[in-house]
């Protein structure tokens, strides 16, 4: 009798483990006088870039901003680790990192990254570090930058072929792979660490502007500005999901404590997403 | 005591012209097709950035206007501003200089003014697909002698007209819509210009 209550217990441990689960429309928290474009997880907080104040700004669990960074060039898509916080600056062609330090006007310390490639940035638009590795889309040039902590590349072209952009807009290193928001050729474009084109998805889905993308362990999650909507696929770039609800003009997300935070530029808002078993 | 006075003199001198010349400047203001995405806006401004001495630049990203300040000696023209907005990859739509002189500049000049008993309303669908397409459609055909409104939704695609027909005809403006590179449902824009439109303009095309 003991044995068949543990193997029942044990039966209904993996159907609830099993049951299917979608990201589900959580709530829409309304950012007071803020326009974010990105947004980043330093090691619990939540950071926004806000290009139209050229700034950084801190949010509390309510949207309220407790801590900003002023003085910024039009930030765009942001990064961050337990101790930085990575800002690609539009409107001056800079990266930089800033840190903690309580001597500075603003609480942070500037240092801008030198970038070892000959000629300038034009508007950089997304910056990722990863385990001292740093990537850089370089919008105007159509082209992404990539340090591996030794030596920078630099690949792609204008163009719609395999391997060029039109207009990169966000990117993130992954441990093998680099990811690229090729916003106006609406797909994802994914590198190895040397810079050869390995595979794009999303082409078959109809997106305008393809303006900021997310990766976690299995999924890869894509704005699609014009369209109102985020799309989710799995690596192969199998749809999996596509979320509506509460989005509008939405230019980045990212998933943290388990929720799925996205942000909308023009209405200024974070919309929140969680997973949940899909109803019978 | 006179070395004195010739040095204040001089220095009176040079402040005001120093002030004058901060007053010289032309303003100028652009409506830009457009600028939906933040990454259109900045870049906009950031082109703009080439312009030395340029100040006050704003920008709304709502309505696409763009104005900014530029030091009146340098005469800077429309046709120059236009090109720089257009370096950036938009289209200017209007156009306005208001001289340091007093003088005013503006795209609208030479238009017939209209007498609203005149005019007829007409709609027409037009290809498209979102607020860029929906300001070049509607500049195309503002910029028509004997057009009064222009209006197309990026819903039903239909282009809401008014115009006197004494002036202009319906074709008339559809040519010019299908000059700026969108089809309609009888006319058809060359492949050349529909392949210059920024991408997420390039609407599918139905083959007749």
């Amino acid at each position: 009798m003991k044995y068949i209550t543990i193997l029942l217990t044990a039966c209904l441990l993996v159907a609830c483990e099993t049951k299917p689960k979608e990201w589900t429309y959580l709530k829409t928290i309304k950012l007071e006088g803020v326009n974010p474009i990105g947004i980043a997880d330093k090691g619990g907080e939540l950071w926004l870039s806000d290009g139209d104040h050229n700034r950084l700004v801190q949010l509390n669990d309510e949207g309220e901003i407790i801590r900003t960074i002023d003085s910024l060039d039009r930030p765009m898509h942001i990064d961050a680790d337990e101790r930085y916080l990575f800002v690609a600056e539009y409107g001056n062609d800079r990266v930089s990192n800033l840190y903690e330090d309580i001597s500075q006007k603003n609480g942070f310390k500037q240092t801008p990254f030198w970038v070892g490639i000959k000629d300038s940035l034009d508007a950089p638009a997304s910056v990722s570090f990863y385990d001292a590795e740093l990537a850089i889309a370089d919008f105007y040039n159509n082209r992404i930058l990539y340090d591996d902590g030794v030596d920078w590349i630099s690949f792609g072209k204008e163009g719609n072929a395999k391997g060029e952009f039109y207009y990169p807009t966000d990117v993130q290193i992954t441990d093998s792979l680099i990811w690229v928001a090729d916003a106006y050729n609406n797909r994802i474009q994914i590198f190895d660490k040397k810079g050869n084109f390995k595979k794009q998805i999303g082409q078959g889905q109809k997106m305008n502007a393809a303006t900021g993308l997310f990766v976690d362990k299995t999924e890869v999650f894509v704005t699609d500005f014009e369209n109102n909507r985020v799309l989710i696929f799995d690596y192969d770039g199998m749809l999996k999901q596509e979320l509506k609800e509460g989005i509008a003009k939405a230019t980045d997300l990212l998933i943290k404590d388990n929720m799925l935070h996205i942000i909308n530029y023009r209405s200024g808002e974070l919309v929140l997403y969680d997973l949940q078993s899909i109803k019978e | 005591m006179r070395k004195g006075i010739i040095i204040a003199f001089v220095i009176g001198m040079m402040a005001m012209f120093s002030t004058n010349a901060q007053k010289a400047m032309d303003k100028f203001m652009v409506q830009v097709d457009g600028l939906g995405c933040p990454f259109c806006a900045y870049g906009l401004e950031k082109k703009f950035k080439e312009f030395k001495g340029i100040k006050n630049v704003k920008i709304d990203i709502e309505t696409g206007d763009f104005s900014f300040n530029y030091p009146a000696e340098k005469e800077l023209s429309m046709e120059a501003v236009e090109k720089q907005v257009e370096k950036a990859g938009y289209t200017p739509i209007t156009s306005k200089i208001e001289r340091a002189n007093g003088k005013i500049e503006s795209s609208e000049d030479g238009k017939v003014a209209l007498n609203p008993e005149s005019l007829i309303s007409k709609e027409v669908y037009v290809y498209g697909n979102c607020e860029q397409c929906r300001a070049r459609i509607e500049n195309a055909a503002k910029r028509i002698n004997g057009v009064g409104e222009a209006s197309w939704s990026e819903d039903t695609k239909l282009l809401s007209l008014s115009f006197d027909p004494g002036i202009t005809s319906l074709e008339g403006v559809e040519k010019a819509v299908t000059n700026s590179g969108h089809d309609t449902k009888e006319h058809k824009a060359k492949n050349g210009v529909y392949k210059k439109l920024p991408k997420c303009c390039q609407y599918e095309r139905v083959e007749k």
